[in-house]
């Protein structure tokens, strides 16, 4: 049905957003943590060659 | 054309509404506690008194009985965009009372640049606020973070029908879980979990830096609450610069970023489908935009050699490219350092990074990497086309959560978003050259302003013009509504308005 509060619907394990929360906030903040290394080498690469 | 409202429709909107600002009555209960707690016995009679209005205008517009109660997409559309206007006229009630505002103007301003997660801010004397007033500034953040609807959905607070519509109305593609209720209580989860991380981790750091346990708990909380609801309000009037810290600019840039990722991106990662944030189309664009936008200014800052050493440039760079890109808007710069430090090409590039915004069914603003990844994808598309056989059929296909299409429609629909967001940042940025203002500070302001961010260069203050106040003010709603809903009440209101009608020649 087009309106969510009509559906009641089980969620399967498979789709079940709760069930690895912890790894998951874990997983995200690895993620950020890593690409905030790469963009800060690289503004520090580039900071250090056109250094005025 | 445009559908007159009947007796019944203004009835669905008015009752509809009246929930929600009966809803920012009840959350007053929080700065009231704190008030309370903190001994601030003013502050105290500020929040009776908000609670007193809240509840009683609400509650009187909920006696507004529709004869049916299914919310239907135009009735949607007008209920979020009344709400969020309704929601920040009630929320500016105590802060009006207070001594930091000179006039309730003034405190509506805070209001909805706290509701839209903005961060501009024309407070006085922010330092010595009463504890409870700042509760309740960075509330707003979380309230609108979150966004007035969900949390009334979380709570199926007085919904009967319609629900969907209304989830959608308040600028959210799509729904996490089949039900629309679970969807606003997951939502409410991941903010829950992040609150729990990130207020920890803050509150360490304060204590290190030497701050007292109860000023380190409030401090962190509210910073946190800025940061990951991309609003950047601060409890002290030199928002980030006042914590002169590189690990305290490390810790939000973390949240800053959580905070701009899609709920439907948190979702996927959290049910176990990890490649989905290194596939999906939205957060390829914010990390190359990040990327190029990060080398622009670094190279910007680097060439004209202000901050002196190459690190300070990099740390000031990054940090504001981060805050600017996800619509946070905390700053390590006074205002007239935009102007006076900053390169041309670093100002471009965070104006770029504020312009484009963050990511779909987030806190953040702007025009969002998602429509900024398949715009790109449409170019490809058409060149694609132009080069192939007149017979070739090009079908272009794009990940975000899951494998989908790229259809004409939604190029269509993401030409009209651009347009109409390019449309306001100009619009803004012309009304305050008007005002007096070098174009410079004037487009900087107005696209902080449409896109929810909060950066200023200094424009924004307690004695800016009535004019631009206000102008700023219907940027902040129409751009964290996306501007249907926005256009929807428009459209009705003119509608509204009885015309004369042209007397038939005889």
């Amino acid at each position: 049905m087009k309106d969510g509060l009509e559906v009641h619907g089980d969620v399967s394990p498979r789709h079940d957003p709760y069930r690895y929360w912890v790894t998951g906030i874990l997983f995200e903040l690895g993620v950020f943590a890593g690409f905030a290394v790469v963009v800060l080498a690289m503004t520090v690469v580039l900071a250090l060659l056109f250094r005025g | 054309m445009w559908i007159r409202l009947r007796r019944d429709d203004i009835a669905v909107i008015v009752h509809y509404t009246g929930i929600f600002v009966a809803g920012i009555g009840l959350v007053m209960l929080v700065p009231l506690i704190t008030a309370i707690v903190a001994g601030e016995w003013a502050p105290a009679t500020h929040y009776v008194f908000g609670m007193g209005v809240a509840l009683l205008v609400g509650m009187s517009m909920t006696l507004v009985q529709p004869g049916y109660t299914r919310i239907r997409h135009q009735h949607a559309l007008m209920i979020a965009a009344f709400s969020w206007l309704a929601a920040a006229l009630v929320a500016a009630v105590p802060l009006a009372l207070s001594p930091n505002y000179p006039t309730y103007l003034d405190a509506a301003f805070d209001a909805v640049s706290g509701l839209t997660t903005s961060g501009l801010t024309v407070v006085v004397d922010l330092d010595h606020m009463a504890l409870s007033h700042n509760m309740w500034r960075h509330l707003t953040h979380l309230i609108g973070g979150q966004g007035i609807i969900v949390a009334a959905l979380s709570l199926a607070f007085g919904l009967r029908g319609g629900a969907f519509a209304l989830y959608l109305a308040e600028g959210r593609d799509e729904k996490v879980l089949p039900n629309v209720v679970n969807t606003a209580r997951f939502i409410w989860f991941v903010t829950g979990v992040y609150l729990v991380v990130g207020t920890g981790v803050l509150f360490i750091h304060n204590l290190i830096r030497g701050m007292v346990a109860s000023r380190a708990f409030l401090h962190a909380l509210w910073i946190f609450i800025a940061a990951y609801d991309t609003g950047g309000f601060a409890p002290q009037s030199t928002n980030a610069l006042y914590y002169h810290s590189w690990v305290f600019e490390a810790i939000t840039i973390f949240f800053m970023m959580a905070g701009t990722l899609n709920f439907n991106l948190h979702a996927a990662v959290w049910r176990g489908n990890r490649q989905e944030i290194f596939r999906n189309i939205e957060t390829r664009t914010l990390a190359i935009s990040i990327f190029v936008i990060s080398a622009l200014v670094a190279i910007g800052l680097a060439r004209e050699g202000i901050f002196g050493e190459p690190l300070e440039a990099v740390r000031k760079g990054a940090y504001h490219v981060i805050s600017a890109h996800s619509g946070t808007g905390h700053q390590t710069l006074y205002p007239s350092q935009w102007a006076t430090q900053f390169s041309e090409m670093a100002w471009i590039g965070i104006v770029l990074a504020m312009g484009l915004g963050g990511g779909m069914s987030s806190t953040a603003g702007g025009i969002k990497a998602l429509r900024v990844g398949l715009l790109f994808k449409s170019i490809a598309r058409q060149v694609r086309h132009s080069v192939s056989p007149r017979s070739a059929l090009i079908q272009t296909r794009y990940n975000h959560i899951g494998r989908k299409v790229l259809t004409s429609d939604t190029t269509v629909l993401i030409l009209i978003m651009f347009t109409t967001y390019f449309l306001s940042y100009l619009t803004g940025g012309i009304i305050g050259t008007a005002y007096g203002y070098p174009l410079k500070a004037a487009m900087f302001e107005s696209v902080s302003a449409t896109a929810n961010v909060g950066l200023s260069m200094g424009i924004t203050s307690p004695n800016m013009e009535t004019g631009l106040k206000v102008l700023y003010m219907v940027q902040m709603w129409i751009g964290r509504l996306e501007f249907l809903a926005v256009f929807a009440l428009i459209g009705h209101v003119i509608n509204g308005v009885p015309r004369r009608r042209k007397p038939r020649a005889a």
